[in-house]
């Protein structure tokens, strides 16, 4: 009997059971042809592997390493990671009791296929666990007002005080068709995210922030945490000099 | 075990020169491997949440790549006569590296070989022959079942040695 080409090539390559690679052994031992196509085989792979080796040994381009380590990662992957990271931080003794039980405010996150701007603004705050504001979306919240230009791709739109008494502010990132909207509220001097949406605009009713249309998720949201009136200029301005307290 | 972002990043890091292995397999060509494995990386890290943890990362990875290739190719409506001048143009342009004449040589040969193979046997060749893949992760790689693996590596392998070792023969 002779083996198929699929079991030879399977023998080959060692995958078949142990019973069925010495059957084909013998079958290979006892024919010229069979012995002819084996070593040849073998040659192949031989010369498929030299063929690139000097490859595999040569450096990788610098313009690769960076796109592996500066593409932003999705939006769901980053809040699967900062879970993660809040489990570990739950079952630590240490910080069992240091986790709040409930999100600052809605806990919403809505628009989960985000895509550039969030993830590399916010991430997992070390010591609340909280989804926080980072580099220059943190530093927009923190020094930028409602009537200056987006700046570094974040426009500040709304600030309020919510009904634990902390201040927030909606804030938007990018601008183009990846636009983030988002709701920060200021806690334990980090500014905690409570809500955020990408993905296409929708049109604009009850709220008009900062010139732009809000997503209908970030207006409930603001709807739901406000404490009296929107911040007017002056009190904006008093709020920021006062380090948001 | 999760898997952190930074940690993934790093893996990823880890396979590149497999990726570009496996994308020069399938392009035939250095400069198009190198945007198909950049396009993969991004690709990959803006969707890593389709990605289980606890799975393989690089046959996750692979499959990213080959389904880009696919459809960089339905893209641009290549033929297969097209994809065969793209594999010849490997002999002039090469990888730095291959910088030794006898090494590019043989590089050429075998990228040409590989060229002349359908791209659904290059990339079984390429997970199998090349990559050392076991059938089950090239088969789940290329989500296609490992009957059909094997059958493409058997047809492709005969091709192959015709090709690689006969050229070696009449030289």
């Amino acid at each position: 009997m002779s083996p198929t080409r699929e079991e030879l090539c399977a023998y080959i390559d060692g995958e078949l059971e142990p019973a069925q690679m010495a059957s084909i052994a013998a079958l290979v031992e006892s024919s010229t042809e069979l012995k002819q196509y084996v070593y040849n085989q073998e040659r192949l792979l031989e010369n498929l592997h030299a063929a690139f080796a000097t490859m595999m040994n040569e450096p990788v381009p610098d313009q690769l390493i960076r796109t592996a380590t500066d593409t932003p990662v999705s939006f769901r992957a980053m809040v699967r990671d900062w879970r993660t990271q809040r489990s570990a931080l739950r079952s630590s003794s240490v910080f069992r009791f240091a986790v709040p039980a409930a999100a600052l405010v809605v806990g919403l996150f809505v628009g989960v296929g985000i895509e550039r701007p969030a993830s590399s603004y916010i991430g997992p705050s070390p010591t609340s666990g909280q989804i926080v504001a980072q580099a220059a979306l943190a530093s927009a919240l923190n020094e930028q007002l409602a009537s200056q230009p987006a700046q570094s791709g974040t426009r500040i739109g709304m600030t309020f005080r919510n009904k634990s008494g902390d201040i927030c502010r909606t804030f938007e990132v990018g601008g183009d068709a990846s636009t983030t909207d988002g709701l920060a509220c200021r806690r334990g001097g980090e500014w905690q995210i409570g809500a955020l949406v990408n993905g296409p605009r929708q049109a604009a009713s009850t709220y008009e922030l900062a010139g732009s249309s809000t997503p209908a998720a970030i207006r409930d949201a603001v709807s739901s945490e406000m404490n009296g009136l929107p911040f007017d200029a002056t009190a904006e301005r008093k709020a920021h000099d006062g380090g948001w307290k | 075990m999760d898997a952190s972002t930074d940690t993934v990043r790093r893996q990823i890091i880890a396979l590149l020169p497999r990726l570009r292995r496996f994308a020069l397999t399938l392009t035939g060509q250095p400069s198009d491997a190198d945007d198909l494995v950049q396009d993969t990386v991004e690709r990959a890290l803006r969707h890593l949440h389709q990605w289980e943890q606890g799975t393989r990362l690089d046959s996750w990875m692979f499959r990213i790549a080959q389904n880009l290739f696919i459809d960089q190719l339905r893209a641009k409506k290549r033929s297969s006569a097209v994809i065969a001048n793209s594999f010849d143009g490997a002999e002039r342009v090469g990888f730095d590296g291959a910088a030794r004449a006898e090494s590019r040589i043989a590089f050429a040969d075998t990228i040409a070989a590989l060229g002349s193979l359908p791209s659904d046997q290059r990339s079984a060749v390429a997970l199998v022959l090349i990559d050392g893949m076991s059938y089950r992760d090239a088969a789940q790689a290329l989500e296609i079942p490992i009957g059909t693996l094997t059958s493409r590596l058997a047809r492709a392998r005969e091709a192959l040695a015709t090709r690689v070792l006969g050229r070696k023969a009449e030289s």
